[in-house]
């Protein structure tokens, strides 16, 4: 898996392609693409790499919260950097996988009181 | 005419028949006495004299004195068997005695030692046909609630069920058909399930703890003459319980996609820890999958897999038993008995005890002592 990040306004993200870094990270992505949108032509490959990117997404405006993403996505982009395979605000996709619990082990037990009573006055 | 051995107990030697699975002429070749002579020992018409007893003990490896004592009458609930159909009714008559054979163990040691307390959620049906799938739901949440399990996947079920109390034992059978048992027992005061570890899968046995887990939860108060006419709608009531407790609707649906495939169970299969069967069982449950994708995934897998086993079968350990074992160590430890007597305090054979103990093997053999030349070490010193 790569990851990539980037910050972006909410209306577009529009800041993505500026990089050529990106775009060749995001060129990983090409086989997840077309399994979103098969092609009539074009080899059917697996893609053993994914690149997902996680974007910090800011108002445009300078009024509404200008020193804090309005909301972390996580995105799985095109490889052109210009569609949305999977976009999701992080705490929603964490939401969903649920943590196992964590399972304390009390299954234990313990000598009867008149038993041990019994054992202490033995010498 | 000599007189037999006072006090024998006939249903002890049908028992041991049962548990050993054995028939009463295969007894007497063992014996080395006449199926006749078996056959009214077994029906109390007649009791075996010391030398005989001796030998009948000796053929079905427990102590002659274990036929001396009384059966109590441990079961609360009835019994009920995960088995197919086809199973045997002397593979269940098998399982029923070393399921009861369990239950004596854990009250001989409860002698000696306090278990955890019992903390099951209450249901008090008498009817299997007044248990609805919603109250199915319900009973399964009250569950993790009670055990402070969370909504996200079980790390081990047979730990919950001995947290709260219950007595689980795995052992391995010889009976592919039967993969559980439970009831409730009215000697020890908490349940007690029984899993066959002869299909070495984690993920099935989590599933199968589960399924018992229900019986236990949802069956307890029903009557046997109840049970044995809506056997099949109970077994159904604790598969539908063994998927709601495993994978809750709430978590389990928001991570399938709204059309899942098998892959995608797969992919689910280690964090879940259950199979993609129980996974496309739990969906259709949900209606997250209609009939028709229901029959699809399962031409599928059917194609892929096989009928017998899925990929990563194997990538699970069972989950192990502990209870008892932990009784059995804070005895010896303690030393309130030597660990070579306890085997024959039961009557039973240490193997037996170590199997239903979950102990390993040759625990109670007793350890040789090695002799030292104390010569050759002060020859080594100087």
């Amino acid at each position: 898996m790569r990851i990539g990040r980037f910050c972006t306004h909410h209306s577009k993200w529009n800041n993505a392609k500026r990089s050529k870094r990106r775009l060749d990270v995001a060129s990983h992505n090409q086989w997840l693409e077309r399994m979103v949108q098969p092609g009539l032509f074009g080899e059917q490959s697996k893609g053993p790499l994914i690149a997902v990117f996680l974007v910090s997404v800011y108002s445009s405006d300078v009024r509404i919260q200008p020193e804090l993403p309005l909301s972390v996505e996580i995105a799985v982009l095109d490889t052109t950097l210009s569609e949305r395979l999977f976009s999701e605000p992080l705490n929603v996709f964490l939401g969903r996988y649920a943590q196992p619990a964590e399972q304390q082990d009390i299954a234990r037990v313990r000598l009867k009181a008149a038993v041990k009573k019994q054992q202490d006055s033995q010498p | 005419m000599k007189r037999g051995v006072n006090g024998f107990r006939p249903e002890r030697l049908a028992q041991v028949l049962d548990a050993r699975g054995i028939s009463q002429v295969q007894l007497a070749a063992i014996a080395g006495v006449s199926a006749g002579s078996i056959s009214k020992w077994r029906n109390g018409l007649q009791e075996p004299q010391t030398d005989a007893l001796a030998h009948l003990a000796r053929a079905v490896n427990v102590q002659p004195s274990w036929f001396l004592k009384p059966i109590p009458e441990f079961d609360a609930s009835v019994q009920l068997f995960r088995s197919n159909a086809s199973a045997l009714k002397s593979a269940r008559a098998l399982m029923s005695a070393r399921h009861s054979w369990s239950k004596e163990l854990v009250a001989e040691f409860g002698e000696f030692v306090e278990y955890p307390s019992v903390v099951f959620p209450q249901r008090s049906f008498l009817d299997p046909n007044e248990i609805t799938n919603e109250e199915i739901e319900l009973a399964a949440s009250e569950c993790r609630q009670l055990w402070k399990l969370g909504l996200g996947p079980i790390p081990d079920v047979v730990l919950a069920i001995e947290n709260a109390g219950g007595v689980v034992v795995r052992e391995v059978t010889g009976l592919a058909r039967i993969e559980g048992l439970s009831s409730w027992c009215a000697v020890n005061e908490r349940p007690f399930v029984f899993l066959s570890a002869d299909k070495a899968n984690g993920f099935r046995s989590r599933f199968d703890a589960a399924h018992e887990l229900g019986h236990i939860v949802l069956h307890k108060n029903i009557s046997p003459h109840i049970a044995q006419a809506n056997h099949k709608e109970m077994e159904r009531q604790a598969h539908y319980f063994a998927g709601a407790f495993l994978l809750p609707a709430e978590t389990f649906s928001a991570e399938v996609p709204s059309m899942p495939t098998l892959d995608t169970l797969l992919a689910l299969k280690p964090r879940w820890k259950t199979s993609v069967a129980a996974m496309q069982m739990r969906l259709a449950a949900l209606e997250l999958i209609d009939e028709r994708e229901q029959l699809n995934l399962w031409k599928r897998r059917s194609a892929r897999f096989g009928g017998k086993s899925e990929p990563l079968d194997d990538q699970l350990v069972p989950e192990q038993p502990r209870l008892m074992r932990r009784a059995v160590g804070l005895i010896v430890e303690s030393g309130v008995m030597l660990r070579e007597e306890i085997p024959d305090r039961v009557g039973l054979s240490a193997g037996d005890v170590e199997n239903l103990a979950g102990l390993p093997e040759g625990y109670f053999a007793p350890v040789t002592s090695r002799v030292v030349d104390l010569n050759a070490v002060r020859l080594r010193r100087g």
